[in-house]
């Protein structure tokens, strides 16, 4: 099925008129702006606040510091919690001690956001500066500065994966490559900023919180806990949700203090993030620094890895914790055999924004570390870098594999799937011809990098196992109304990736229906089922699409008993068929689901021992992890004008079976362009003494319609064992491999080139542009 | 202030503050939500709006710099119960994530199909003059090939 | 407070408030750069004077030796009519953020503005502009070089409004050439800019960054490099990359200036 032959995606109807309802849309009777004063020290001592003028300003409603947050409230909480990690009790607002500019200092609530801006400006603060810490190298040194005084030193956490003789195996190699590969910090930067707006709720006596999230459940937990209350009184709702990309998948401070201050009072409060503050108030991603051998032996066979991830986290332990390094730690290996390995993972804290989640979680840079090894051991043994693949990737008649670090591949198709995508691209050809170009001095090269992403988010026990404090399941209720279409209640929170129609298809199918007789309800949890973890590590369709195909067979094994009875005969020979169910021999012997339904609410005639209704739900936690995989092949050109010019991409991948191939290709394109942003451009810097140097969209350079290549995707459809549908997620898979990809090429197209040039950091900006 | 815009074709007098942008009369006074705000400072065009049929940033302007102008939201561009052929394109070609973007590339396709020397300009100068609008979910394939659909329709 | 709106239709008028606004008025004009810090309050004058009514500030005056932009005439325009006269200033507007922004941004605000990475302030600059300041009762010539101070410093007294600009028009044979350096292929804030010119057979570089106001060298990379040593070393080396490709642009076989 073409894209274009799909039904189109309902949310889409709605978007393209201008009547998606983001938070910023809610309107509420008597609300009030709240704006939030941050702090522009990186590290400092709090030894004043003086409110006094800002709140006796005409329109000022409420004034509240750090002081009486500490009091009034509970730390917010940590959501990744690896054995040993260290803590802080961070509150919503900075009290004594500020770690970060853009820390939130004080929290202003007006008639106008206007009006507390104004107000904002003229609280003062006295500050008492403290020495800083920017990197994280700097800050793992022992002579550091601290950011907590009760810790020992900086770092947060730390994790080991030790697996047989690496020694020996580094000792009788034949290559040995050593590498220091950093990914910078960059901004997930959904185009929808952050927003919350909370309102009193009277009815459950207690608060509704409109919040841009990827998780309400967690977010309802999170105030809830924040404010001592109990959780049946808060109400979260994720409206449409602008982008999210891992920028929205934890909780917030800023949630917490709308909470607070609408409690308080009695009124909606609302806040938008302004682009601006989100540079320093929104969790950025990566800044992981990985330090990689690798040891081969004389065929390019791999015989051991040493790898430490070192992640910066920012000030604060916060939310997700060091789960990206952890992450990284745990895919080094990816989807080739490594017999012996030794791996480090931690994260030390720096007085930067606390970074969390983005898109790719750790991957990318751990892929950006493996596969630009490869591609110098492939140089330094003269072979052709896919070839250096093939050798040492799991072969299919392996799978499922259990890879060192403890990962199950579950299953694929990774030599087929090189050949098919090699071939496609011309790689050879394109090769000679790039050779060809750089004898007659155009810089021009080809790079591939192959990747694996763990998605489908979930087993419980493998959460519980890591610290992870949320279960890995995912609830999902069908429910048939009445009149014979489907209401879905999906814990998962679609932020413009489309699973709600992924959701609706799937239903569609398992009911056969037609699709606009299914209609998907989700982001409130007052109505929607709960799920832990929500929408994140890309288990969309495939953990929530699974408990949907749960919940959608219960109902149809109701509608067969059910139409067994009313049509007195056995529920062996009979059939679902176009929206009924009828007799296997005699198509005329037949109750559409709508009598069905009808029969179901009615009740009067009912098997023996059925209740009555027609409404479902399943829990389903997924047994393993899906691991889908793929190759990203480029061809790149060095020019005078320009740092680097992409000429194409191929992106060859399989991610299980495909539910919507539209929604499949959107978000492998959407990702290979923040893969490229990664790549060339797209950067956080920070001056030494902590102040950030990107604080507007003008200097933070994100791709646009002209940057992008041609692309071509090439699918392959290898379904997982373990899931009902044959489903993997897709969410990350285009921006794992763009990077080491793009740097590959870049590297094959300096090869006759300047030396010099460090091409070991993206975005490759840095190195390309000589000097930091 | 007292300004006097042609909304969406009709005549409309307000009082607004002086420092009140277009785009804060539109969605805070007039309930007017498809125009989205994503950077407040010129860049990313979700803001982007019709002001006498040329695309402008909505955050970029004050309201009662606009007095005697034509605004148009994508409310006034959209038919009661239907879709303009562009919005149809948008939702066939997958030029539609998460939603944000959208209204913003809708004003600036609009303002380009009236200015009309769209149709014999290659793929670069379209994704060129495409460049005023940031997306950040589908990697713009989709945007484009909607775009070349109105733009350059194929008789 | 809200500031005061005016949108007086006279130039007068517009000298008047200017006199009593003493620094606290604020000139509006694209609005571009300033309604952002409206909005965040980072700039709370007491009063805006409009200037969107002044006709004859829309004005654009050519005569055989110069070509004279009125202070609102947006980039837009400024781009359209000097594509045949001055070329290669019409591709550095070309340049300037995107369309929308091109289309209501003003030459006057731009040049008040003083950003180091404005196009047209390199422009000014190397070409010798001169720019026309007026205030209640008095008008003054300043030469680009003198006008720009620094980044975001200029010589405009608060009283003063910025009137106009002048560009010297080529003599035959004059030769102009201009490349700036951004990160994407789509544009955006130009990390480096420079402006070669030959006249009378005598070249000259105009150099700017990010960091760094127009300064004005030999044309050759020598000089370049001399004149930037005091520059980090990275900005150092964007700039004489970018220095050189407009020295090669200069002498390439189709006359920019043509
Ligand atoms: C997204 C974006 C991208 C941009 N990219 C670029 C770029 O690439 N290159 C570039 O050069 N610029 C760029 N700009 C800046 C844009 O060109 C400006 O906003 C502009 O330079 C200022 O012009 P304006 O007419 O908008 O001035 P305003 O914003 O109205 O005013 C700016 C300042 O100048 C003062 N002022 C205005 N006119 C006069 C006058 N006649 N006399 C005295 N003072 C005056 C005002 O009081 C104010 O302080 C960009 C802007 C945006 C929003
Ligand atoms: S909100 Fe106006 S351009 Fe971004
Ligand atoms: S669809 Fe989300 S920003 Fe374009």
């Amino acid at each position: 099925m073409s894209a274009t032959d799909l039904p189109p995606r309902p949310a889409a109807l709605r978007f393209v008129r201008g009547e998606g309802q983001y938070v910023a849309d809610v309107r509420l009777p008597h609300m009030l702006h709240a704006f939030i004063l941050r702090s522009p020290e990186a590290h400092a001592k709090l030894e004043a606040i003086d409110t006094d003028e800002a709140a006796s300003m005409t329109g000022v409603r409420l004034l509240v510091t750090g002081t009486e947050i500490a009091a009034a409230t509970a730390p917010q909480p940590i959501v990744w919690d690896l054995p040993g990690q260290r803590r802080a009790e961070t509150r919503s607002l900075a009290h004594d001690r500020v770690r970060y500019v853009g820390e939130p200092v004080a929290l202003i609530v007006a008639d106008s956001e206007r009006i507390a801006r104004r107000a904002a400006a003229r609280i003062r603060v006295r500050y008492g500066k403290l020495p800083a810490v920017t990197s994280a190298e700097a800050a793992e040194a022992p002579d550091s500065p601290r950011l907590y005084e009760d810790w020992p030193d900086n770092v947060v956490a730390r994790a080991n994966w030790l697996v047989g003789d690496v020694d020996a195996a580094f000792e009788h190699a034949a290559f040995v490559t050593d590498g220091v590969y950093i990914s910078r910090r960059m901004a997930g930067l959904p185009l929808e900023a952050r927003a919350v707006l909370a309102a009193p709720d009277a009815a459950r006596n207690g608060l509704t919180v409109w919040t841009s999230t990827q998780a309400p459940h967690q977010v309802r937990a999170a105030v809830a806990s924040c404010l001592r209350m109990p959780e049946h009184r808060v109400r979260v709702i994720a409206p449409d949700v602008g982008g999210a990309f891992g920028t929205k998948s934890c909780v917030y401070g800023e949630e917490t203090l709308m909470a607070y201050a609408a409690r308080k009072l009695r009124r909606p409060v609302r806040w938008i993030e302004d682009r601006h503050e989100s540079f320093t108030s929104s969790v950025p991603g990566r800044d992981e620094t990985v330090t990689l051998s690798l040891a081969f032996d004389a065929q390019g066979i791999l015989l051991a890895m040493r790898g430490r991830v070192l992640l910066n986290k920012g000030a604060e332990p916060y939310a997700a914790s060091i789960g990206s390094a952890w992450t990284g730690g745990m895919m080094l290996p990816g989807g080739y055999r490594v017999p012996a390995l030794a791996i480090e993972a931690l994260g030390v804290v720096t007085n930067t924004t606390p970074t969390g989640a983005f898109r790719g979680y750790g991957q990318p840079e751990v892929n950006f570390a493996v596969e630009s090894a490869f591609d110098e051991a492939a140089r330094r043994m003269q072979i052709d870098p896919a070839e250096l693949r093939r050798r040492n990737l799991v072969r299919e008649s392996e799978m499922p594999f259990q890879s060192t670090t403890g990962l199950v591949l579950d299953s694929g198709r990774y030599h087929a799937l090189l050949d098919l995508a090699l071939a496609k691209f011309g790689w050879d050809a394109a090769r000679e011809r790039t050779a060809r170009e750089r004898s007659g001095g155009t810089r021009s090269g080809v790079g591939l990098a192959f990747y694996v992403e763990a998605t489908n988010m979930g087993p419980s026990p493998l959460c519980g196992m890591v610290g992870v404090r949320s279960g890995g399941f995912d609830v999902c209720q069908v429910r048939v109304e009445p009149s014979g279409q489907v209401s879905v209640f999906t814990g998962q929170t679609p932020m413009g990736q489309g699973v709600e129609a992924a959701l609706a298809q799937l239903c569609a199918e398992e009911l056969t229906l037609p699709i606009e007789d299914v209609v998907v309800i989700h982001g409130d949890t007052a109505s929607c089922a709960y799920t832990g973890y929500s929408s994140g590590g890309s288990r969309g369709a495939g953990v929530g699409g699974s408990a949907l195909i749960g919940a959608a067979r219960k109902v149809k094994h109701k509608l067969l008993l059910l139409a067994a009875h009313l049509l007195d005969a056995n529920a062996a020979d009979l059939l679902l068929v176009q929206g009924g169910v009828q007799h296997r021999d005699d198509p005329t012997r037949r109750r559409s689901i709508t009598d069905l339904a009808q029969a179901a609410y009615l009740a009067a005639s009912l098997p023996a021992g059925m209740e009555a209704g027609l409404d479902e739900r399943m829990a389903f936690d997924p047994p393993a992890l899906g691991i889908s995989y793929g190759v990203a092949l480029c061809e790149v050109a060095l020019c005078p004008d320009l740092i680097v010019r992409v000429r194409r991409i191929l992106f060859a991948h399989d991610c299980g079976r495909q539910i919507r191939p539209d929604i499949v290709e959107g978000q492998i394109i959407g990702g290979i362009a923040q893969g490229l942003g990664t790549a060339l451009y797209e950067q956080l810097l920070y001056e030494p003494d902590g102040t950030p140097r990107t604080t507007s969209l003008r200097d933070y350079d994100i791709p646009f319609a002209a940057d992008m290549p041609p692309i071509e995707l090439v699918h392959l459809e290898t379904p997982s064992p373990f899931f009902p549908h044959g489903a993997k997620g897709v969410g990350e898979s285009g921006v794992i491999p763009i990077p080491a990809a793009i740097a590959n090429a870049v590297r094959d197209a300096q090869s006759s080139g300047d030396a010099s040039l460090r091409l070991d950091t993206v975005p490759l900006i840095a190195g390309l542009l000589g000097g930091a | 202030m007292r300004v006097t815009l042609v909304l969406n074709g009709d005549a409309r007098t307000l009082d607004v503050d002086t420092t009140e942008r277009l785009c804060d009369t539109l969605r805070e006074r007039l309930d007017l939500t498809a125009t989205h705000v994503g950077c407040s400072e010129g860049v990313c065009g979700a803001c982007t709006i019709l002001l006498d049929d040329t695309p402008a940033r909505a955050c970029l302007a004050l309201t009662v710099q606009c007095d005697g102008a034509r605004v148009e939201t994508l409310e006034g561009l959209t038919p009661a119960d239907a879709l303009s052929p562009a919005q149809q394109a948008f939702v066939q070609h997958g030029a539609v994530q998460c939603g944000f973007c959208t209204p913003g590339f809708l004003a600036v396709i609009e303002g380009l199909r009236r200015q009309g020397d769209a149709a014999s300009w290659d793929e670069a100068t379209l994704r060129r003059e495409l460049s005023t609008v940031a997306c950040r979910c589908t990697g713009y394939d989709g945007i484009v090939r909607a775009a070349r659909a109105v733009l350059q329709p194929t008789p | 407070m809200e500031p005061v709106y005016h949108a007086p239709g006279t130039l007068d008028e517009v000298l008047a408030l200017l006199a009593i606004g003493r620094g606290e008025a604020r000139i509006l004009a694209g609005g571009q750069t300033l309604v952002p810090l409206l909005f965040r309050v980072e700039d709370e004058p007491h009063t805006l004077i409009d200037l969107r009514r002044i006709v004859p500030l829309r004005a654009i005056d050519a005569t055989a030796t110069q070509v004279a932009l009125g202070a609102m005439v947006t980039l837009q325009a400024a781009e359209l009519a000097l594509r045949t006269s001055l070329p290669q200033v019409a591709a550095a507007l070309r340049c300037v953020g995107t369309a929308p922004i091109r289309a209501r941004a003003t030459v006057g605000g731009t040049a008040a503005l003083a950003d180091p990475w404005a196009e047209l302030v390199t422009c000014l600059h190397a070409l010798d502009a001169e720019l026309v300041l007026v205030a209640e009762g008095r008008e003054r010539r300043v030469r680009a070089i003198d006008f720009f101070h620094g980044i975001r410093r200029t010589a405009r007294q608060p009283d003063e409004l910025l009137r106009q600009v002048v560009l010297p028009l080529p003599v035959p044979g004059e030769r102009h050439a201009y490349h700036e350096f951004t990160v994407r292929e789509s544009g955006g804030k130009a990390r480096a800019l420079a402006f070669a010119r030959r006249r009378d057979g005598r070249t000259t570089l105009t150099l700017a960054g990010e960091r760094l106001m127009p300064l004005r060298v030999d044309g050759t990379i020598s000089a370049a490099q001399a004149a930037l040593r005091h520059e980090d070393p990275s900005a150092r080396a964007l700039l004489l990359r970018v220095a050189g490709q407009a020295l090669a642009m200069l002498d390439e076989e189709t006359d920019p200036c043509a």
